[in-house]
């Protein structure tokens, strides 16, 4: 999947990422290529400037550490991002539910 | 460590065009990102000059990404949150404000004060209902505002266009507060909207209908009232006060501009209070260069 496609969601993508554990910006996105099956193909580099502009807006906190002999940062999720996380994941579940059942055609919420 | 010279080439653009305070850190780090991939790779079995392209390729354009690294991060986070739901109510609160603040000037049947109110000529009713309408009038140009920053928000900012009609909008409530000059503050609230509007269409990241009617209603209340002004001599359209101010003109103009300008409010706040992801198009991201 391009870019283009996950504009707009790539926030949440990256948070939901976060939301195990902290991680540095390389596993960030190798996470979410594996999370994804490797279908999330994106510029790497824009990772880092979605990652800041989280930090930048509190969802985020990093730290840096020294790993073989190189600066690391690493990021975490704070409570604000855990919430918006939490809210996020519940309106796009519902929204990409709702789209499954009319591609499908059953209606939505199925009864068991 | 190894010599990278494409990778340090690729970091030095950055540098040169950074002029952010935590550029050590964002070079830091891109260098941390560029070394891992390009061992990993090499790991893997790659010729090292095929994995340093590769890892450039993969990180994205040299010039789109300096320039994404160049300045501070700004706008938060691309995703409905919890101010801009709130907004949206607002914004819908904003829209029946311009309303109702016409109507409390048609009710009152005095001239919006292009210059001065002639108190004198007014009942303690319709000064009263004058009044309120100005508190009304007041109240939906500061909830323009909070629309216009909602919209800035929801997308991570509007780039220079969307902040500098932020400020605009800003400045124009201010101007409203300090200073009971219509055309002075609603000419900076009416670019200030226009200059929001453009980004939000160009990068069709909102309603088209709403965000059309945010840039035009002030624009198009004033070429309303301006050609009802040119028909004053021949209709003699209410009384001209001493300021100036033609009564059924003008306020013909500004039920032309706040019902428009409510149209695109209400809309615009259904749209901001709607709990669903919305695409977006943030025009400057690089997701969006590639």
């Amino acid at each position: 999947m391009s870019g283009q496609a996950l504009k707009g969601h790539l926030d949440l993508l990256l948070l939901a990422v976060l939301s195990d554990g902290a991680k540095h910006g390389y596993a960030v996105i190798d996470e979410l290529r594996t999370r994804s099956d490797e279908v999330f193909d994106l510029p790497e580099g824009s990772v880092y400037v979605a990652l800041h502009r989280l930090e930048a807006a509190g969802f985020l906190v990093s730290e840096w550490s020294e790993v073989q002999g190189r600066r690391r940062r690493t990021y975490r999720l704070t409570e604000v991002g855990r919430n918006a996380l939490s809210e996020q994941s519940r309106a796009w579940s519902e929204f990409s539910a709702a789209v499954f059942s009319v591609l499908k055609g059953v209606p939505w919420p199925t009864t068991p | 460590m190894a010599n990278y010279a494409l990778i340090d080439s690729y970091l030095g653009t950055v540098r040169a065009r950074a002029h952010r305070r935590d550029v050590g850190e964002v070079l830091a780090e891109l260098e941390d990102h560029l070394y891992t991939t390009v061992e990993v790779l090499i790991g893997d079995g790659m010729d090292p000059g095929l994995a340093e392209r590769r890892t450039l390729e993969r990180f994205g354009d040299v010039d789109v990404m300096a320039d994404s690294f160049a300045s501070q991060p700004r706008g938060g986070p691309v995703m409905p949150t919890r101010f801009t739901k709130t907004s949206g109510t607002l914004a819908i609160a904003g829209g029946v404000l311009w309303i109702v603040y016409v109507g409390l000037w048609w009710a009152a049947g005095v001239s919006p004060p292009w210059g001065e109110v002639e108190w004198e000529s007014l009942s303690a009713a319709s000064g009263i209902l004058y009044m309120m309408g100005a508190g009304c009038l007041l109240a939906a140009a500061f909830l323009t505002f909070v629309t216009v920053l909602a919209l800035n928000r929801r997308h991570g900012g509007l780039g220079r266009p969307g902040r500098i009609g932020l400020v605009l909008c800003g400045l124009a409530v201010i101007g409203a507060l300090a200073a009971w000059i219509f055309v002075g503050w609603g000419s900076l609230l009416m670019v200030g909207m226009i200059l929001t509007a453009i980004p939000v269409l160009q990068r069709g990241i909102g309603p088209r209908l709403p965000t059309l009617a945010l840039g035009l209603g002030i624009p198009a209340g004033a070429i309303t009232a301006v050609v009802f002004r040119a028909l004053e001599d021949k209709l003699s359209l209410g009384w001209i006060g001493l300021w100036g101010d033609q009564w059924i003109p003008d306020l013909t103009g500004i039920t032309v501009a706040a019902v428009i300008l409510a149209v695109g409010l209400i809309g615009l706040g259904t749209w901001l209070r709607g709990e669903g992801l919305v695409d977006t198009d943030i025009a400057e991201h690089p997701l969006s260069a590639q």
